[in-house]
């Protein structure tokens, strides 16, 4: 091993533990490279729930603008329905967002007559 | 030589206080080793893909000073790095020269210095890079890289490591160290301290989102090893029993000069270890339970993984606050198995049986998987249902598999001399011991109905029971999933019950294994031991374990009694119940076991046969004189087939099978007298007698002599011996097998008292125990000897020693004498050294092999009467009168330790009993001190004369915790002067036996082990010197 891989190991294991799995991976793209920008998106808002989704930093910044664009809740409306609401609305976004990358893969893939998923990647998904 | 035979005399009640356990909390506020609060747990990251494997080849003198290591770095399984380190300071330079050059000749990496090693490789690449550590023995090899070792500091946020070592690794303190904690002989726990830096960043910290302490991936080979197969292993029966592709080697050059062929062996360790571990690792990851493997620990651990992967939560999961009395009332009913002898050095003919897997039968006969499934259980009041059944059941009734479910039964009886299991410190022993006995109480205690049924079976007198409380499983958990067992076998918890399914696979298994041959047969009978060591591992002990903690100080403990009485004492062990702790299940567990060995007690005797002794799952049938070979076998088959309604496997046999150990060794088909010679519980050998009338021994116990140091190897037998021992059928080292084979030999010839253990030149060296300093307490003994010394020239922690005991001609009989670690046993006895004084101690001082075994033929039966030193022939029942109860916690807390070096520290935990200081302990005090003095009252009672004299009079007054101490020893002052008057008269009978068999006074004190002067004083019943 040399001192370069050396380093490179310590970075990765610290961004292991720093994201507290050694299987890292957004949760709409798939994205899985370990080097990638993760970040925990709060799937109902942060307001409203705790409740987090692991992302990459593209998606997690696509889903929060989408999230903004969301229309609000009513002031008297009751917490509960309010949390019930966006979870779903959020959830919604999620799913919405998974298709549309399922969608680019599938395009790339009739682009590539005869290739596998794996060497259409840019690094075959390795860690 | 044979005792009188009249004694076989009404021996009346006897009075003895009963040891009960209790249930016990700390009296303060439960301390969580959790996190702070409102810190959020994140998931500990798994290692990366690298795996470090390293081993040490040390001096051979008492420091095992590290001289060199061999490390192999290994990224996803493949060879990244092999090299070589060393201590500069304990090889020549000529030695670092020829290192230097194997290194070059065997393309390995330039050796480095162990300074070097750790920084680099260690803590650069074990710690910074996640890899795994891997080795054979690691406490040992951490203990001989590490800069310096300490006492582990316990923190209110981190008591797991109360009595661990702490390892420095770097001298900058910012780098984490190693910590080590010994759990027993075969596992540890091993974990990297808290490095000195922020591990989360601000956003984090603000969240209360924290990234965990690293503490790194430890796994031991030689702990995964005992955990998989079952029993110890070294490395080079572990790769003689996974067929590694490269073996452990054996040197002669430990502690020579450096050479070529040295370094390959100690080369080959690192990838021996490495095979092991793959091997290992493959077979843990068969069992599919989802748990990492570095967290296995033991067998236990196999059977909390295997809940923890179908769901299933802990009975304390789910009742956080369960009631203390009701514990205190299943923990009072709760004894171990069953370990008893009948006839006692004496030869007897036997049908050896065994129990199949007896506590998975017995937890699937109750149907113990639903309470295990349950989220709780519930009590109703059965008294008059249970009265109802104990009055009509008999014997024939539990053929019905149906009767066993309802079992699940706790009864609170008043005994009236009713056969039941008693735990009493018989004939003024230390320790309690446990013997199924006739009691009388004038209090109530708590027995499971199995022990009520099986002592009406024995004896044929019902207990009258007071009351009675059903147990009856709640609603099933939320969360249990359907796993595939070992990936192939579908199991499903809310439906299965996994008892049955594993022993059912197993049965089918070594079916299968025994249609197939070669490496197949081997690989299915790997997987029915597999299925064996899983449903053993979820049967039992899970439920009952206990962890005993020693607290710097005595802290306050709240103890628990069953009759609803609660009382605080100081103690510095405290007991914390282990995740998966259930004492219902461990009680009705141990209860239907005893009831099962009783119905084959009765059996037999309906059968017209006797029992020579049990242990647990086990029963000798013997032969009565008189009866003939063919009626016998006929008889035992008989007992055999009673069973087999029981069968709760489908699978067309009785649950009681005939051991192998009945047929002839070569083919196992052909029936071959068995006999067998008992000693006390645990210690027996069953042999058959050839055709020249000379014995051969089938199976023996280690019972008593596995601390024991082999005194000479298996090529050098006692003379008198076979030549020639099949020692791997029999389980033994040779010289236990010669000893054994000695006494049958004796008990032949009709001389067992007499025997002596001089019968090899080699016993009359000083007895050696080996040991290693695996607590802090142990490694404190060579405190003068490591004084002033850097950490390399010091004797180690986890560096071996030896225990050894004072003889008879000692100068002072309160040694503690003990020897640091020599290759040569010879050599390391010189070195003996009083570890309390540190003066040295001559090997003429030191207890020899012959004097520690002489009493081996003579150990007690106490729980029985007819079970004294000198007592051959059959026990009889005892009948107890309890005089007052006494709580106990764990009974087996630290047996080893306390065992081999007479530590001090008591077996069991004895938190006394609840009674307050009365007038009539006073009174009793007085009457004591009238008779035997106040001096000798304050020895007995452990409290000064003038403590004694103001006691009696009423001027002090007594120590609440020790007034149950006080009455006992006080009643046992009393007792004892009928006791010596009575017992002295079979003694002596023995001593003036054996002269006559010796031949003279002094030949016979020999064989006794007794100074001859003080033989002579024993007879004039004179004071001894």
């Amino acid at each position: 091993m040399t001192p370069a891989q050396h380093t490179l190991q310590i970075i990765k294991f610290r961004r292991f533990r720093t994201l507290g799995t050694a299987n890292p991976f957004c949760a709409t793209c798939g994205e899985c490279r370990w080097w990638a920008r993760f970040e925990l998106h709060h799937i109902a808002g942060r307001k409203y729930s705790a409740l987090l989704i692991r992302l990459c930093q593209t998606c997690h910044n696509w889903i929060s603008i989408m999230q903004t664009l969301l229309p609000s809740m009513g002031e008297g409306e009751d917490p509960r329905r309010a949390q019930l609401i966006a979870e779903l609305e959020g959830s919604a976004l999620l799913h919405d967002l998974a298709a549309a990358k399922h969608r680019e893969a599938a395009d790339m893939l009739r682009g590539l007559p005869g290739v596998l998923p794996d060497e259409a990647s840019d690094d075959g998904g390795a860690q | 030589m044979r005792l009188p035979t009249d004694r076989r005399q009404d021996w009346g009640s006897e009075a003895l206080p009963i040891h009960l356990r209790c249930y016990t909390r700390s009296a303060g506020a439960p301390q969580s080793e959790a996190a702070p609060l409102g810190r959020k747990p994140r998931a500990k990251p798994q290692p990366n893909d690298m795996v470090l494997i390293f081993d040490t080849e040390t001096t051979i003198d008492a420091t095992q000073r590290l001289r060199v290591l061999f490390y192999q770095l290994r990224i996803s399984g493949r060879l990244d790095e092999e090299g070589a380190a060393y201590d500069p300071g304990a090889l020549k330079p000529r030695e670092i020269a020829v290192l230097r050059a194997y290194c070059v000749q065997r393309d390995l990496t330039e050796p480095i210095t162990l300074d070097a090693f750790r920084e680099e490789v260690f803590l650069g690449k074990g710690y910074d890079c996640g890899a795994e550590i891997v080795g054979f023995n690691l406490p040992f090899d951490l203990a001989r890289i590490a800069l310096d070792a300490s006492v582990a500091r316990v923190t209110k946020y981190r008591r797991k490591m109360r009595d661990a070592f702490t390892f420095k690794l770097s001298p900058n303190s910012r780098r984490p160290n190693v910590q080590v904690k010994h759990l027993s002989a075969r596992a540890s726990v091993i974990e990297f301290t808290a490095e000195y830096q922020q591990r989360s960043s601000r956003p984090d910290r603000k969240r209360d989102d924290y990234v965990p302490v690293h503490r790194g991936h430890f796994t031991d080979v030689k702990t995964l090893a005992a955990a998989l197969t079952s029993r110890s292993h070294s490395l080079k029966s572990l790769t003689a029993s996974l067929g590694t592709k490269t073996k452990k080697d054996e040197s002669d050059e430990h502690g020579g000069p450096l050479t070529f062929a040295y370094l390959d062996y100690a080369r080959s360790d690192v990838q021996a270890t490495w095979e092991c571990f793959t091997a290992l690792r493959a077979k843990f990851r068969s069992y599919c339970l989802g748990t990492a493997h570095w967290e296995i620990l033991s067998e236990a651990s196999l059977g909390k993984a295997t809940l923890s992967a179908l769901g299933v939560q802990s009975w304390l999961a789910q009742n956080a606050n369960p009631s203390p009395h009701l514990l205190a009332q299943i923990l009072c009913s709760y004894f171990g198995g069953r370990t008893e002898v009948r006839w006692r050095k004496t030869v007897k003919e036997v049908f050896h049986t065994d129990f199949t897997s007896m506590y998975p039968s017995v937890c699937t006969l109750q149907g113990l998987w639903r309470f295990i499934t349950a989220t709780g259980f519930a009590t109703h009041d059965a008294t008059a249902d249970t009265q109802a059944l104990l009055e009509s059941v008999t014997a024939d009734d539990l053929q019905d598999q149906a009767l066993w479910l309802r079992l699940p039964v706790l009864v609170r009886v008043r005994p009236s001399d009713d056969l039941l299991p008693v735990r009493a410190p018989y004939c003024r022993e230390k320790n309690a011991t446990i013997g199924l006995n006739y009691l009388a109480a004038d209090s109530s205690i708590w027995v499971t109905l199995a022990d009520c049924i099986a002592g009406k079976i024995l004896s044929g007198k019902t207990p009258a029971i007071e009351e009675a409380i059903g147990f009856t499983p709640g609603p099933m958990q939320a969360g249990l999933k359907s796993i595939k067992l070992f990936g192939r076998h579908r199991f499903d918890p809310r439906s299965d019950d996994l008892f049955r399914r594993l022993i059912q696979l197993r049965i089918e298994e070594k079916g299968r294994a025994a249609k197939l041959i070669g490496a197949e047969r081997e690989a299915a009978e790997d997987v029915a031991q597999s299925l064996k060591i899983t449903a053993n591992s979820t049967s039992y002990g899970i439920f009952v374990q206990v962890n005993v903690e020693t607290e710097p100080s005595p802290v306050s403990v709240e103890v628990f009694g069953p009759d609803g009485e609660s009382f605080v004492t100081k103690s510095r062990k405290v007991e914390r119940p282990g995740p998966y702790f259930n004492p219902l299940l461990a009680t009705l567990i141990t209860g239907a076991a005893r009831l099962m060995l009783a119905l084959a007690e009765s059996r037999a005797v309906t059968e017209g046969l006797d029992w020579v002794f049990c242990d647990t799952d086990s029963l000798a049938l013997a032969r009565p004189e008189g009866m003939a070979a063919e009626e016998f076998e006929a008889a035992a088959e008989r007992v055999i087939e009673w069973f087999r309604p029981l069968d709760p496997y489908d699978c067309g046999s009785s649950i009681l099978k005939a051991e192998r150990a009945n047929y002839a060794a070569d083919d196992g088909k052909v029936r071959e007298p068995l006999f067998c010679l008992a000693i006390s519980s645990k210690r027996y050998v069953l042999f058959n007698i050839g055709s020249d009338g000379k014995p051969q021994i089938r199976k023996g116990s280690a019972h008593g002599l596995g601390h024991l140091r082999a005194p000479y190897r298996a090529d050098d037998p006692a003379p008198g011996t076979p030549a020639s021992v099949p020692l791997g059928e029999i389980e033994l080292p040779r010289w236990q097998h010669d000893l054994w084979y000695r006494l049958v030999e004796n008990a032949l010839a009709d001389r067992l008292n007499s025997t002596r253990y001089d019968y090899h030149p080699k016993l009359r060296r000083p007895a050696l125990s080996r040991y290693a300093a695996t607590n802090p307490g142990l490694w404190r003994w060579f405190a003068t000897l490591n004084e002033g010394k850097p950490y390399a020239d010091q004797v180690k922690p986890f560096g071996f020693l030896y225990a050894l005991h004072t003889g008879r001609k000692a100068a002072a009989k309160s040694q503690h004498p003990i020897a640091p670690f020599d290759r040569s046993p010879e050599l390391a006895v010189r070195k003996a050294f009083d570890r309390v004084t540190g003066d040295p101690i001559a090997a003429e001082g030191l207890q020899t092999y012959a004097e520690a075994l002489a009493g081996y033929h003579m150990s007690p039966e106490s729980k029985f009467r007819g079970g004294e030193a000198f007592d051959q022939g059959r026990t009889e029942r005892r009948h107890v009168q309890a005089r007052g109860f006494e709580f106990i916690g764990k009974e087996a807390d630290r047996y080893e330790e306390a065992f081999l070096v007479d530590a001090g520290s008591e077996l069991p935990i004895r938190y006394g009993s609840p009674q307050p200081p009365t007038a009539d302990l006073q009174a009793a005090l007085a009457a004591a001190s009238a008779k035997f003095g106040d001096a000798a009252v304050g020895r007995a009672i452990g409290l000064p004369r003038s403590t004694v004299a103001k006691l009696k009079n009423g001027k002090a007054q007594f120590p609440r915790g020790q007034c149950p101490g006080i009455s006992d020893r006080l009643r046992a002052m009393q007792a004892v002067e009928a006791e010596i008057i009575a017992r002295e008269g079979k003694v002596i009978e023995g001593y003036r036996d054996a002269i006559q068999t010796q031949g003279s006074l002094r030949a016979a004190a020999h064989s006794l082990g007794i100074d001859p002067s003080n033989l002579s004083r024993r007879l004039r019943r004179l004071p001894e010197i």
